[in-house]
């Protein structure tokens, strides 16, 4: 019972994992570390192994673009921003993210009334992720 | 002083120890492995590396002159391992090709048995089995290479798997395999292998191979100095030495020196998998679990079918009461484990205890190789590896370090190789006893005077100190076993004479054994007239193994001579604890009628062919007082007769008196003055006389000697 928790539980953290790091990013450049470092102040842990991939990947489909900053204390740093390409990728993803939070909440208190909100935010998720791959298949 | 290496990474100079170097590139070349099929693959690692340069360099800044394998484990765990990444937020954006290259290359973590065609020295059983458990194949060899030598099971099963296993590539993934450490070696380098592959100080290994040999040094300059010395020193001597000698040896043989950069690398490299062993019997359990849920909706959908219309409340209530019956079980059944474990530890210590006591004459006990190494092993793994692991589990216990897998897992490895063991060592030892051989000697005895024996057994003043006493094993030396396992009967004679019959008798593999040790009993006993001495002890010399070796002394005392048996012999002779198991005696003991119970009483006279008188108490005071009435008759008789003696005496003289003046009278007296005092010389002559010559006792021919001319 308790590892399934810990199953689903990981698997909602991780669907929104890209969601929160290109937030992090959005507010302005940043470096992995601070990344890290502000994820876990939100209780949210990531590994600096699963975040370098994922910030490769993001930068190879044109979301992330990066700067060489040169640094005091070791080799010079990368320093990401949101590409306007990326923008476009967050405000998606904001929004479906504010959808979902919406429907879910309402799931949760349980009034029945609307039903067919339910069906159309899935959608518009689905949606957003057929996009999402397609644009890397595309690069 | 650990080598310290320059590096480059990520384009500064970085200083670090060669063994954090190595784990360093170890870690890395793993990344590199996991992200293989990333498209920026490159890029990634060169990020990582970048990163980590920076949490060194910073590290320098602060001070540290170099740095550690502390320092790499800690960026690893900041970074995490290739296998606690979250592989599936990858398939949000670059999905499928990783895993389905994965799976094409056989690499699956989770996969089936197969034999490694990749890896084999006979059939790649065992580099499969290493694979599947994701384990080094050297340690699966050498379990392997026990079990055949452990009588040929390994071999069987080895063919069976052989059979019934598909073979394939695999795709090893271990990180640490064994290998002999060529830079850190005194003899072959097993122990420097077998430390980088635990983790653990070099010293420690050497230590376990090197101590028994240290202390045959010592124990044999002890022995110079006092023959008789014995202690903790003999412990280790003779066949254990040996043993770890030869598991040295087999060693070096079987695991391959470690060459190349990368095997150097692999040596030292990642923990063994535990972890890895561990992730997958999880995910085992899992898939299991899986599939029993599924089971159990099956089954719950059915039942609530049935029971719809079950009232909900009662269902709490049933479960509430369910609950507390379940707690009481487990309370109860954890009491009783409680016990149970308590009882076995207790037990433990105590075999333990006597096991090192008798540890010096292992000798005396083992026979042959297979024996000695499984008694060996028996003691070591089965009785001192539990022990060792209590103590170590309560010492950390109580200073709350955090549980150690890998510790428990060799614990466990080693406490069932002491298992194997204790099943052969048990068969090996129960065939030793399977057979039992009699020889008997009668020793005449000569008829003693006053046709009684008395059987004590001689006092040597010999204390036992030990601080285990073991039954009858009295005195223990290095060439020697002294024994009291005698007991002693009484039986008629068939002729009239004493004997006594000695029943030596031993147990051994086969007849010629058992009959070989029954011989080598020395057992002797020393007659003194009415005395008959018994040695205390049966002496077993090391030509010889001890095999419950014991002597049965049957007395035959002929009818109507009595014998007498002291205390001495009851406090001395330790009967044969068998002989209290009648259904034992049956079933092995061919003669057990000997063993029966002595059937005399100490320090009663008896004589042969007559039933003591019943009850004991009374009849020996009856005896006593009978004795002395007898006596005192015979006093009573004897001053009778003196009396009797003396009237005799004084009527004789009477009568002399009147004979002589009778005589005077007759006219025959010629000298009045010398007459009395010759009479009186007469008188004593012919008192003493008088009863042994009846030739002299007629006073008239002896006092007439001049009469008789007169006659004639």
């Amino acid at each position: 019972m308790q590892m399934n928790i810990d199953n689903t539980q990981s698997q909602m953290k991780k669907g929104i994992l890209e969601f929160c790091i290109l937030s992090v990013i959005k507010k302005g450049e940043a470096y992995p570390s601070d990344i890290v470092e502000e994820m876990k102040q939100a209780n949210m842990q990531i590994l600096e192994g699963t975040l370098y991939p994922l910030l490769t990947r993001l930068k190879n489909a044109e979301m992330l673009s990066y700067r060489w900053v040169e640094s005091n204390s070791g080799p010079p740093r990368k320093y990401f921003s949101l590409t306007d390409r990326g923008q476009l990728f967050y405000n998606e993803l904001e929004k479906t993210w504010r959808d979902l939070v919406a429907g879910v909440e309402r799931v949760i208190n349980g009034t029945h009334e609307n039903t067919e909100t339910i069906p159309e935010e899935q959608n518009a998720a689905q949606k957003e992720h057929n996009g999402s791959t397609e644009n890397q298949n595309n690069i | 002083m650990k080598k310290v290496i320059n590096m480059n990474l990520g384009g500064r100079l970085i200083n670090i120890e060669e063994d954090a170097w190595a784990r360093l590139q170890q870690y890395i070349e793993s990344l590199k492995t996991h992200f293989a099929n990333e498209e920026g693959r490159d890029e990634i690692i060169g990020d990582i590396e970048n990163r980590i340069a920076e949490i060194f360099a910073d590290k320098q800044k602060k001070g540290a002159t170099a740095i550690t394998t502390a320092d790499v484990e800690d960026v690893i765990v900041s970074i995490g391992r290739p296998e606690d990444f979250d592989d599936n937020a990858d398939n949000n954006t670059t999905s499928g090709a990783g895993t389905q290259s994965e799976k094409q290359t056989g690499n699956v973590k989770r996969g089936r048995l197969y034999r490694n065609s990749q890896d084999k020295a006979i059939g790649g059983v065992c580099s499969g089995i290493a694979a599947y458990f994701n384990i080094d194949v050297s340690l699966v060899r050498i379990i392997w290479a026990i079990l055949v030598f452990a009588g040929g099971t390994g071999i069987l099963l080895y063919i069976l798997l052989w059979i019934v296993i598909p073979e394939k590539q695999v795709q090893t993934t271990v990180e640490r395999r064994l290998f002999r450490n060529p830079d850190d070696r005194m003899v072959g380098g097993v122990c420097g292998g077998i430390a980088s592959y635990f983790g653990i100080d070099v010293w420690i290994p050497r230590l376990i191979f090197a101590f028994p040999f240290l202390i045959s040094i010592i124990a044999a300059m002890f022995k110079a100095i006092s023959h008789d010395w014995w202690g903790p020193g003999f412990i280790f001597t003779g066949s254990f030495g040996g043993t770890t000698l030869l598991a040295y040896i087999i060693l070096w043989l079987v695991i391959p020196e470690a060459g190349t950069v990368s095997e150097k690398m692999a040596m030292r490299g990642e923990k063994v998998d535990l972890n890895s062993i561990k992730s997958n019997i999880q995910e085992e359990m899992k898939n299991v679990g899986t599939r029993a849920e599924k089971w159990g909706k099956e089954i719950t959908e059915k039942s609530k079918e049935w029971s719809a219309r079950a009232n909900s409340g009662a269902k709490r209530a049933s479960s509430g009461v369910g609950n507390v019956i379940a707690m009481i079980f487990k309370g109860f059944f954890l009491f009783i484990g409680g016990i149970i474990a308590f009882s076995l530890l207790v037990a433990l210590v105590a075999v333990l205890a006597s096991g090192v006591g008798l540890i010096p004459f292992s000798n005396f006990f083992f026979d042959g190789f297979w024996q000695t190494f499984f008694g060996w092993s028996t003691f070591i793994f089965f009785l001192v590896v539990p022990l060792l692991s209590i103590i170590i589990w309560i010492v950390r216990r109580a200073r709350k370090a955090e549980r150690n897998r890998s510790l428990t897992v060799l614990f466990v490895f080693l406490w069932s190789f002491g298992f194997v063991s204790v099943t052969f060592f048990v068969a090996t030892v129960a065939r030793d006893f399977s057979i039992s051989r009699t020889t008997e000697e009668i020793v005449e005895i000569t008829r003693p005077a006053g046709n009684h024996l008395k059987v004590q057994v001689k006092d040597d003043a010999f204390e036992t100190r030990r601080w285990i006493q073991y039954g009858g094993l009295e005195r223990l030396t290095s060439d020697s076993i002294q024994a009291s396992f005698i007991s002693l009967r009484v039986e008629q004679s068939p002729d009239n004479n004493y004997h006594l019959k000695i029943r030596r008798k031993s147990f051994g593999r086969d007849e010629d054994r058992a009959l070989r040790y029954a011989q080598n009993i020395r057992y002797s006993v020393a007659q003194n007239d009415s005395l008959l001495n018994l040695d205390r002890f049966f002496t077993i010399t090391n030509a010889a193994k001890f095999r419950a070796q014991h002597v049965t002394l049957v007395l035959l005392v002929p009818r109507g001579s009595s014998y007498e048996i002291d205390e001495s012999v009851e406090e001395n002779f330790t009967y044969f604890s068998a002989r209290n198991s009648e259904r034992w005696r049956k079933k092995y003991d061919p003669d057990f009628e000997i063993f029966q119970d002595q059937n005399w009483k100490a320090n009663e006279r008896r004589v042969m062919g007559e039933e003591p008188k019943k009850p004991a108490a009374q009849s020996d005071i009856q005896s006593e007082k009978n004795e002395l009435n007898q006596r005192l008759k015979e006093i009573q008789e004897k001053e009778k007769q003196l009396e009797l003696e003396k009237k005799a005496d004084s009527i004789k003289r009477d009568a002399q008196k009147k004979i002589d003046s009778l005589n005077r009278r007759t006219g025959a007296v010629l000298d009045d003055q010398g007459k009395p005092e010759t009479t009186e010389d007469e008188e004593a002559d012919a008192r003493f006389n008088w009863p042994v010559n009846p030739f002299f006792s007629s006073p008239l021919s002896f006092l007439n000697p001049s009469a008789e001319p007169m006659l004639i």
